[in-house]
């Protein structure tokens, strides 16, 4: 059995292939959200964003930075009853604010995909997996039983779960905690979605878990040449998986660029705040190979 | 003084289910010096007669006069109602809490207790008491609270269940806290508010089948006015006399949704999370409250 | 009376969990198998390791939350073999923890006052003004303003909580403080607070730390000593400098290079060690060295026997045949 035990991890110039002069997958106008809440500030505050096709893009920020917020009002996941949004959301020049749920929702099924923090809260307890996987495919995809199994188990591939067979047989809880985060992000892929939106996908997973899983977001993305919107609060996660860094803060979008530039060189203070005061790991030297098993010379 | 502030703290659906109970206490008070009419009195005026001045709520089949005893009807309801939730509440409480808390033998022994109690169908268990006691309202009553307890027991089991994992709970036995402080101080505060809205469930649905007893004849013996005594009496004449039916109905309703109205007011009202006035006020929010919850259910970033 | 070097020993810990009656899998868990270690007073020592380590149960059996199916713990040379036992009151006053939830750990219908004044009226410690004057100070060490004091958990910030929660802890004077994952529901700026407060916490005494966390980098900063666990069993421990410079164990190498660096270029280049497979089922571990199934060097023996800890150096501690036949060679 193959034990590909050590990896060298993709170069730089592979990652970052995004074609420039494409015009814009998403264009984020001057976007304003604001919850009905007494004397609470906007989620959102003239939000400018603009994601190119293929490209990945990393929300940052703590908690009430509005990069949730963000995410939600791409996929419209945001109930009007509740907040009130001003401004636009193009989405291959189509303003998202301004049609019916019903075409949001088919928008969603098949254009945008989204992924929730919480894996386990995601997926149904009593359903199997497989039956989570080709139902949307189904009602909403229009597929035959048979096609949709077949499709099934191709995503259950291409997030690389193996045994796809006798996964689709499984139910959640009989599965890891990466496991079912490939199997959400597969339920998200499932019909070919030209953005990818992951709100905190890792965070609630094991540091040796999340590395696979960004891995494959990465692999993922290039593949079927997506466009991800990765947001996290976590810098050390959004430098691996990112073109492109936003940094937000109460409701504002703070600092934006090339993700190398803005993490080697900040221009505002509160990024480099937030650089100053990330754990970083010591006393590693990542630079120098590390010993191999095998190669250990105590 | 100290009155007004806490009554001006009240939320809205305290303050009106407090009005409707006072309206309905106030009218069971007065309805004696009102009407001339003894609630067994029979032959009182024309039977089946509408509503008239001097019968406000008209007259039944037995010539009995309504008002007299609706409003009568309503502090027996109440009576009952109040009897068995405060003793289900007294031993479902302490036992439900301890059994939760402490687990493993105890829990094992009461539940099984309370399995044997819950499963003799309700009319059947009341039966027996009849046949031993003979048929009353106490019988009655104590067939609910027979009943009631273990309902109370199981539900405040398992909200106290959720409760004893929590890592305050940990903290306070780190610290070498008693049984009784961690019960007490920790759990109970954190599932009053459920057991708030408990007790007037359990209110509520205990003067509805203390009719349902009534109408078996196992409950309160004839003439004893329970609203659902005199519900299950008059229903033959609803299409007739629709009057005899309607009015108890609707006392019957108006006390249980000012009990439930109550409970949730004071389950809000408890909550140190109060939540900050809501957009729009109208009677119809007092009714159906809007969930103002976040997307996903989560934090909202 | 001069107090040791060492604050806290865990002997041969073991804690094991049956299966529950009535579930489909039977059997016992080995959450923490046979672990052993020391924290020198007045250090921080770190406990690393991912779901299903161990690691949270260790502090819970340490503390008494848990009952120990083996082993014992050594306070300042007061020897608690009754790992559970209610009576164990003189534990309070010297072992305390620090829970991971800010809004869990805090009873939400108590006032703050309250809360950190309720080990003191546990333990009956002085009266109501003492008590008062107690918490007023305690407020001073973990930098929270008095007016806090009359409100309720919820009306607090995650930071805050965790300062009330630290504050509750530090009460009764421990000399040895637990805290799990105690920085992982607070944002990055907040963590950094905290984590200052802590040191500043414990350069007044002999305060000693032991923490749990999956974060490495985190105890790569703030700890002298890390232990690390896969399956309820040491793995490596040692000084943080020598393992984290030189991990020998390949889960170490693993974990090390799974942590995510907020530097691009690093990212790019670096060498991952990559596990292979799915974490083993609990209940049914491999035999002989648990980690074996997803190791590329195992060995014949690996399987059959179980390694033990044995010294690379003196403050590096490696559980690893392969490992130990090479340097004996």
């Amino acid at each position: 059995m193959d034990k590909t035990f050590v990896s060298k991890a993709v170069s730089a110039s592979e990652w970052r292939s995004t074609p420039v002069n494409s015009p814009s997958l998403v264009s984020i106008r001057n976007l304003s959200v604001d919850f009905w809440r007494v004397a609470a500030p906007p989620a959102l505050n003239n939000v400018f964003l603009d994601v190119l096709p293929g490209e990945a893009v990393g929300l940052v920020g703590e908690s009430g930075s509005g990069k949730s917020t963000l995410g939600f009002a791409i996929a419209g996941l945001l109930d009007s009853n509740d907040v009130q949004l001003s401004g636009e959301i193009l989405f291959k020049g189509q303003n998202l604010l301004t049609i019916s749920q019903d075409d949001y929702r088919k928008i969603r099924g098949s254009k945008i995909g989204y992924i929730f923090q919480d894996a386990s809260s995601s997926l149904n307890p009593l359903l199997k997996i497989g039956k989570q996987l080709t139902h949307p495919l189904m009602a909403n995809g229009g597929m035959s039983k048979a096609d949709a199994i077949l499709r099934a188990k191709e995503l259950l591939d291409m997030v690389e779960i193996s045994q796809s067979q006798r996964r689709l047989n499984q139910y959640p809880h009989e599965i890891s905690g990466g496991m079912k985060q490939r199997v959400v992000i597969a339920a998200a892929l499932s019909r070919d979605p030209l953005l990818l939106i992951a709100d905190e996908p890792t965070t609630a997973l094991d540091v040796t878990v999340q590395a696979q899983i960004i891995d494959l977001l990465l692999r993922l993305k290039n593949s079927l040449s997506m466009s991800l919107i990765f947001i996290s609060h976590d810098l050390g996660v959004v430098a691996r998986v990112a073109d492109r860094i936003v940094v937000m803060k109460d409701g504002n979008i703070i600092e934006t660029g090339g993700v190398e530039q803005v993490l080697a060189n900040p221009r505002e203070s509160y990024t480099q705040l937030l650089l100053a005061n990330i754990p970083k790991l010591r006393h590693v030297d990542e630079s120098q190979s590390l010993r191999f098993w095998g190669n250990n010379e105590p | 003084m100290k009155f007004l502030t806490l009554w001006r703290g009240l939320n809205t659906r305290i303050r009106v289910s407090i009005y409707m109970l006072f309206f309905l206490a106030a009218l069971s008070a007065i309805a004696p010096f009102i009407t001339p009419f003894h609630s067994d009195q029979m032959g009182t005026g024309q039977t089946l007669l509408g509503p008239t001045w001097q019968h406000p709520f008209g007259i039944d089949s037995m010539g009995r006069d309504q008002f007299s005893r609706v409003t009568e009807g309503i502090r027996l309801s109440a009576f009952i109602g109040f009897t068995v939730m405060s003793t289900s509440l007294l031993v479902g409480i302490p036992v439900g809490i301890l059994s939760a808390y402490k687990g493993a033998f105890l829990d094992s022994l009461f539940s099984r207790v309370l399995d044997l109690l819950f499963a003799f169908p309700n009319l059947l268990l009341a039966l027996v008491f009849v046949t031993i006691l003979g048929s009353g309202s106490w019988t009655a009553l104590l067939a609910l609270v027979i009943i009631y307890i273990p309902i109370a027991s199981r539900f405040v089991r398992s909200a106290a269940l959720a409760e004893k994992d929590r890592d305050y709970v940990s903290a306070a036995k780190v610290n070498g806290a008693s049984t009784f402080r961690i019960c007490a101080r920790h759990i109970l505060p954190n599932i009053a508010p459920s057991l708030l809205v408990l007790g007037t469930n359990i209110f509520a649905f205990a003067i509805l089948a203390e009719a349902a007893l009534s109408y078996l004849g196992v409950g309160a013996k004839p003439p004893t006015p329970s609203l659902g005594k005199i519900l299950t009496e008059n229903q033959g004449f609803i299409t007739t006399s629709s009057h005899l039916v309607i009015i108890p109905a609707v006392t019957l309703s108006f006390l249980v949704l000012s009990l439930n109205l109550l409970g949730d007011g004071l389950r809000d009202y408890l909550d140190p999370k109060k939540s900050s006035s809501q957009h729009k006020k109208s009677w119809i929010r007092l009714l159906f409250p809007r969930q103002s919850a976040p997307v996903n259910g989560g934090q909202l970033q | 009376m001069s107090l040791s070097q060492i604050a806290l020993s865990v002997d041969s810990l073991s804690v094991n969990f049956r299966s529950r009656v009535f579930s489909k899998v039977k059997g016992v868990v080995h959450a923490v198998d046979d672990v052993s270690f020391e924290v020198v007073r007045g250090t921080t020592t770190a406990i690393v390791g991912e779901t299903g380590s161990g690691k949270s149960t260790i502090l819970r059996a340490i503390i008494g939350l848990v009952e120990a199916s083996g082993g014992s713990i050594t306070l300042n040379d007061l020897n608690f073999s009754e790992l559970n036992s209610r009576d164990a009151t003189e534990l309070r006053h010297h072992i305390q923890m620090v829970f991971q939830d800010p809004i869990g750990s805090l009873n939400p219908r108590m006032r703050i006052s309250d809360i950190i004044a309720e080990p003191l009226v546990i333990t009956k410690t002085g009266n109501k003004t003492d008590r008062e004057r107690m918490v007023k100070d305690i407020l001073t060490q973990v930098d929270l303003k008095p007016e806090l004091l009359s409100r309720y958990p919820h009306q607090l910030s995650g930071g805050q909580r965790q300062r009330v929660a630290i504050a509750r802890a530090l009460i009764v004077q421990p000399e040895v403080l637990l805290l799990d994952e105690p920085l992982s529901a607070l944002d990055v700026l907040v963590q950094a607070q905290v984590v200052r407060l802590l040191a500043d916490i414990q350069k007044g005494g002999n305060l000693s730390y032991l923490f749990v966390t999956h974060d490495l980098a985190l105890a790569s900063e703030i700890a002298d000593n890390v232990v690390v666990l896969y399956l309820g069993r040491i793995v490596e421990a040692g000084s943080v400098k020598e393992v984290f410079e030189n991990p020998a164990h390949p889960y170490t190498q693993a974990l090390l290079s799974a942590v995510p660096t907020a530097d691009p270029k690093i990212e790019a280049t670096r060498q991952r060690v990559i596990l292979i497979g799915d974490p083993p089922n609990p209940f049914d571990p491999p035999s002989g060295c648990s980690f074996r199934t997803r190791c590329p060097a195992a060995e014949e023996k690996c399987s059959i026997e179980r390694p033990q800890l044995f010294d690379i150096i003196s403050d590096h501690h490696v559980a690893c045949h392969v490992l130990q036949d090479k340097i004996s060679d």
